[in-house]
């Protein structure tokens, strides 16, 4: 088989689309093979697509609360929590499906938020559990304090309290039987109305407490939130929440 | 050029996910516990048009910040984008059962309900905009194309990929696609022989078009 009668290396087409020329012979194949020509043709659209992309077309990462406000609209993980315990988690997720995201996850972490409380103090498996006088008189000013209850597909509770100390002010954050995966868990405070985020540090055991940086302001960061991170070195938000909840007063 | 919508039905190595794995995928048995870590994309595919949930949250993870990004070009919002990707991943599997993975790869669907959804959110906007129009208060509100949509897509796409090439192949594509320079160009700019600059772009160009699923690739 000559030259002229094998079809054109797809390398050689790629490189043509971006310039080079064909060789002589190659070049005769591909003007008169549909085949080549079609081959030429998508890799001419691919580097001419190419040569429009510029950095500004970089994916942007949607909010990281997103995937939760989609779960919960279509009711995800109810089958997996319904009857498998009278632990009353499926009611976290039993919302309204029509609920949009704007306001759905609050109002799902406020909900669990109060059955998360009741699991606190009926389940007797939380660390709050252990001491029934949770109040010393040397205890730090509580100045908020949250329910942390699962995002549908998760398993876990919790609470979270700022408090005010001597060497500042502090998150302490108290869980349990979260969801395990790979990775860590780390900590974040979040303003659900821009949906920034600070990362606070990991969790590494069933209590953590984490020094709030000077002059965040508290009144916008209001939601406590406990996500899965895997160890990539990316130090974004993996999207992956385990619990969640709602600061207040 | 449509690089994602044009695809092939042959099931092919694509778009993965935007995070590397936490953990070698070959280095246990794949059970449920990881089953959507070592997932190709098209079982991805089957997995969701058979109502897996798993294979939902997967899309999600793999595409949602493409069809975030596209929302995102065609409203100019990041709340209305995060709002489009909502409808758009919801009504997808709402309506699951009109998926096939034997027609179209999954982010191609994806993005086929993201144009319609982005439809949806400017015909929201004029019936408001008409509203306040009524009410003495003009202002513009400026739909994009479908063809816009599907440009984006790509070019977010084949940007994303770029981002992934390693050193210099990244550096040599950026030349070449964003500052159009030639193969001459780049050689004489990085001062590196001829024949290198085209074996990396040659390879760049392999590896761009096998993600990008292109149709039509010879077998």
């Amino acid at each position: 088989m000559s030259q002229s009668e094998m079809h054109a290396p797809d390398d050689l087409l790629a490189l043509h689309a971006m310039g080079d020329p064909l060789p002589a012979a190659m070049g005769q194949h591909v003007a008169l093979c549909p085949q080549c020509e079609g081959e030429l043709n998508q890799w001419t659209g691919l580097v001419a697509t190419g040569r429009t992309t510029s950095p500004a077309d970089m994916p942007v990462e949607p909010s990281p609360l997103l995937w939760g406000a989609i779960s919960d609209e279509l009711g995800l993980g109810q089958q997996l929590t319904a009857g498998t315990s009278e632990e009353p988690l499926a009611e976290v997720v039993n919302l309204d499906s029509r609920r949009r995201w704007s306001t759905g996850w609050l109002v799902a972490a406020s909900v669990a938020g109060i059955v998360g409380g009741a699991v606190l103090t009926t389940g007797g498996v939380a660390l709050t559990d252990s001491d029934p006088e949770p109040t010393p008189i040397a205890a730090p000013a509580v100045v908020s304090s949250a329910s942390l209850a699962p995002l549908p597909q998760h398993q876990g509770d919790g609470a979270a309290e700022i408090v005010e100390t001597d060497a500042g002010t502090e998150l302490i954050v108290d869980v349990s039987a979260l969801s395990s995966g790979e990775g860590f868990y780390e900590v974040w405070l979040i303003d659900p109305d821009t949906f920034q985020m600070i990362g606070l540090g990991a969790l590494t055991d069933t209590s953590g407490r984490f020094p709030i940086p000077d002059g965040l302001n508290l009144s916008r960061y209001t939601v406590v939130d406990v996500s899965l991170e895997p160890l990539d070195g990316d130090p974004v938000h993996s999207t992956d929440s385990v619990v969640r909840g709602e600061l207040s007063t | 050029m449509t690089v994602v919508m044009e695809r092939s039905h042959r099931a092919t190595v694509g778009y993965v996910s935007t995070r590397p794995l936490p953990f070698d995928p070959d280095a246990s048995t794949p059970t449920s516990a990881h089953l959507a870590d070592v997932a190709t994309d098209a079982s991805v595919g089957v997995s969701f048009a058979d109502g897996e949930e798993w294979a939902l949250e997967e899309a999600y993870k793999r595409w949602g910040a493409l069809i975030h990004t596209v929302a995102l070009r065609a409203t100019g919002n990041p709340h209305d984008a995060d709002d489009v990707a909502q409808a758009v991943f919801v009504s997808a599997w709402r309506g699951r059962h009109r998926y096939s993975p034997d027609h179209a790869a999954l982010p191609a669907w994806l993005l086929g309900i993201t144009k319609r959804r982005i439809a949806d959110h400017w015909e929201s906007r004029s019936r408001e905009q008409r509203k306040v129009d009524a009410a003495g208060h003009a202002s513009e509100v400026v739909p994009q194309t479908e063809d816009s949509v599907e440009q984006v897509a790509d070019r977010v796409l084949i940007a994303d990929e770029l981002s992934r090439l390693d050193q210099p192949q990244r550096q040599i594509m950026e030349l070449a696609f964003f500052d159009d320079l030639t193969h001459h160009q780049i050689a004489d700019r990085l001062a590196m022989p001829l024949g290198t600059v085209k074996s990396h772009i040659r390879r760049s160009l392999m590896r761009l078009r096998s993600r990008l699923e292109v149709d039509g690739v010879a077998v």
